[in-house]
């Protein structure tokens, strides 16, 4: 029964818009698409010098912390009181190896610091002790 | 329909393709039907033609979407049906609308039997008589030859949804139309 007014009614179509729109919309659009176009290439070039920026920055970064790292090294080094254990460290180690132990080395290592005992000490250094 | 499918791929490997001439191909396949669409929802030419163009631009720039959508017929559709609403939100004061009758419904090139200018009429009041969403249904199905389950997408309503306001929309035409020997 509906069937009827249903094919009656598909005789009819909806009104078209006039001729003019179709190059108006499409001009539009197609301005739209070429700016977004270029925009994308834009975008694409902005994205390759980021990444270039940020290499460089990476590399310089890296380049400072290893001058950094090597800077305090050499000041560490050059550090008289650092220079002063080392060498201390290396007369316990000499004395280790001649068998006199670590305990021999304290004793050694603590005179030294008392100054009376100073001749002594300087005694046993002619011993190589 | 497997025409129609195959202007869709068509269409749709263009716009993967970044290609600007989708556009022509979209304008000749779908502007008279989603002008005819939008027409009979904001009932004013002037407005139906700006967000025809309105929606090419959406679609330039939701052209990637597009060349991934499912049914590029029901996204350009429902392009439509947002713009058309984002509208009706703005719009503050009642523009020059084809009050009244549907005035947006003409006899077809192919219209098999004669229209008498009465019972165009008839018609035409019967349809802008329909409720809103019962006219879109009925647009949708008879106008632009959609299926049940491409309205419900549109939409976003269930099928049985779609069918009843079908269903329905028919039997006040129908009642509309009783002087013109419909049964």
């Amino acid at each position: 029964m509906n069937k009827d007014i249903e094919t009656r009614m598909k005789e009819l179509r909806l009104t078209a818009p006039s001729p003019e729109l179709k190059s108006k919309v499409l001009s539009n659009a197609r301005s739209v698409w070429r700016e977004e176009g270029n925009g994308t290439i834009l975008h694409m070039q902005f994205r390759s010098v980021l990444a270039i920026a940020a290499s460089l920055v990476l590399f310089i970064g890296i380049i400072a912390i290893l001058n950094h790292t090597e800077d305090r090294n050499t000041r560490t080094a050059m550090n008289p009181y650092w220079l002063k254990n080392k060498i201390s460290s290396e007369n316990i180690k000499f004395l280790d190896d001649m068998g006199l132990g670590p305990d021999y080395g304290k004793v050694i290592a603590g005179i030294s610091e008392i100054k009376h005992m100073k001749p002594f000490v300087d005694r046993l250094s002619e011993f190589k002790l | 329909m497997p025409d129609n499918m195959e202007i869709f791929r068509v269409i749709q490997k263009k716009f993967q393709d970044n290609d600007p001439s989708a556009l022509e191909l979209v304008y000749e396949h779908f502007g008279k039907r989603l002008y005819g669409y939008l027409i009979s929802m904001v009932k004013s030419p002037s407005d139906a033609e700006e967000i025809l163009n309105e929606l090419f631009i959406t679609v330039v720039r939701k052209r990637e979407q597009i060349g991934k959508a499912e049914n590029i017929r029901v996204y350009l559709f429902a392009i439509a049906r947002n713009l058309a609403y984002e509208m009706f939100r703005k719009r503050t004061s009642q523009k020059e609308t084809l009050s009244g009758y549907a005035q947006y419904l003409e006899i077809s090139e192919d219209g098999g039997s004669k229209w008498d200018p009465e019972e165009l009429d008839a018609v035409r009041k019967a349809v802008d008589g329909l409720p809103d969403e019962q006219r879109e249904v009925v647009v949708l199905k008879i106008f632009e030859r959609m299926t049940f389950e491409e309205i419900s997408q549109l939409m976003r309503i269930s099928q049985n949804t779609v069918a009843s306001r079908y269903r329905y929309a028919l039997e006040k035409l129908k009642e509309q139309m009783k002087g013109f020997e419909y049964e």
